[in-house]
């Protein structure tokens, strides 16, 4: 089998290929498509019934205007807000610049743990967290508005989410940086009784 | 990760992650398509390794993409039988070889990985454990009755 095996290789053109797009991916800056189908939805029912959804649109652009600095040595700034139609349908479009250079994931490996890092502190959350297990770290801020981080899954396949709520708990935004929202994910909004207007997964969550 | 980092890595292990992807999924195409998965996810995350601990992981992370794959929709159709699918693979292959790799890819997955895992890559059972998430003992079970199948499959 040995003799067998030696002999299959990946196409040299195809590592060629590869380890170009691993040198040229960059993360530096990144654009927030807000809700495509919630705020089209919220804008065509408000005078219909569900004000909230309006109010929570609101507070997407009134919270994000507020960040400029977030853990870890990252910083995020926004910088543009602006409604633009796609396919016919308006949306609301947020630019947000923000710095992952010098700065590092809630969510590390280190001798095969995985630790919730939060400026310098490490808390070894591998025991609480599974394929269906997570952990949570919750921040309020200033205006009420909350943040809640929550970190789950697996040593090798973990994942991390961040849920925005406004100050009165509607939720403005949920992102993950993983491609599909895992079964801890799900378990997670649904045990704190969130509904996502939007989420946004895979590169998107990159600052996490 | 820093990208400097993750091309060492990919440098280092890339083909290793390919032949398992292969042996796991039986498709060339999935399985580059796994490797570039598993390094590009690399870039997302902050990690340090220990030399020894960075190719199990590696595998690991290998293994459950496959596994995505295998669940996915988009995962290309794989016929073993055909003859488009054995030429891709053919290119400095023996008679032997020949024989040996298409009765190792007509064996089912729970069989063929746990194999390729002990035989090729040397793992032991608990490593294997390791990488598939699954006991030692099952390990065991799976190394041997697909050595039994393979084996009657090419004295036949």
């Amino acid at each position: 089998m040995k003799d067998t095996f030696d002999k299959v290789v990946m196409d040299e053109e195809k590592q060629e290929e590869i380890r170009a797009a691993l040198m040229g991916k960059k993360r530096a800056k990144k654009t927030w498509l807000a809700p495509l189908v919630a705020v089209a939805a919220a804008i065509a029912v408000i005078m219909i019934v569900p004000y909230t959804r309006a109010v929570v649109v609101r507070a997407a652009g009134e919270i994000l205007r507020n960040i400029t600095v977030i853990h870890n040595g990252r910083t995020l700034k926004y910088t543009e807000e602006s409604e633009i139609v796609v396919d016919g349908e308006t949306v609301r479009h947020f630019t947000l610049d923000y710095n992952v250079e010098s700065g590092y994931s809630y969510a590390q490996v280190k001798d095969n743990r995985l630790y919730f890092v939060l400026d310098d502190k490490w808390t070894d959350i591998t025991d609480v967290c599974g394929e269906d297990k997570y952990f949570r770290y919750e921040e309020k801020g200033d205006d009420g508005s909350k943040f809640i981080l929550y970190i789950g899954g697996t040593v090798s396949d973990h994942g991390v989410m961040q849920v925005l709520l406004d100050a009165d708990g509607n939720c403005v935004s949920v992102i993950s940086n993983n491609d599909v929202l895992p079964k801890w994910a799900e378990k997670a909004l649904k045990d704190d009784k969130i509904e996502p207007n939007f989420v946004m997964t895979g590169t998107g969550g990159n600052f996490l | 990760m820093k990208n400097e980092d993750v091309v060492r890595l990919f440098d280092l292990y890339s083909n290793d992650l390919y032949k398992f992807a292969v042996s796991y999924l039986g498709s060339k195409h999935d399985a580059e398509d796994v490797v570039q998965e598993v390094f590009s996810k690399l870039l997302d995350k902050h990690m340090f390794f220990e030399n020894r601990n960075e190719r199990a992981y590696l595998m690991t992370m290998t293994a459950n993409k496959c596994k995505d794959h295998l669940k996915s929709s988009f995962r290309s159709d794989v016929d073993l039988e055909s003859e488009e699918w054995h030429l891709q693979y053919y290119e400095g292959f023996t008679e032997r070889n020949k024989a040996v790799f298409d009765e190792l890819m007509r064996l089912e997955e729970q069989f063929r990985v746990p194999i390729y895992l002990h035989y090729y890559a040397g793992y032991s059972y608990k490593e294997i454990s390791g990488i598939l998430k699954i006991s030692e003992s099952a390990v065991a079970v799976r190394i041997n009755r697909g050595k039994e199948r393979l084996r009657i499959r090419l004295e036949e």
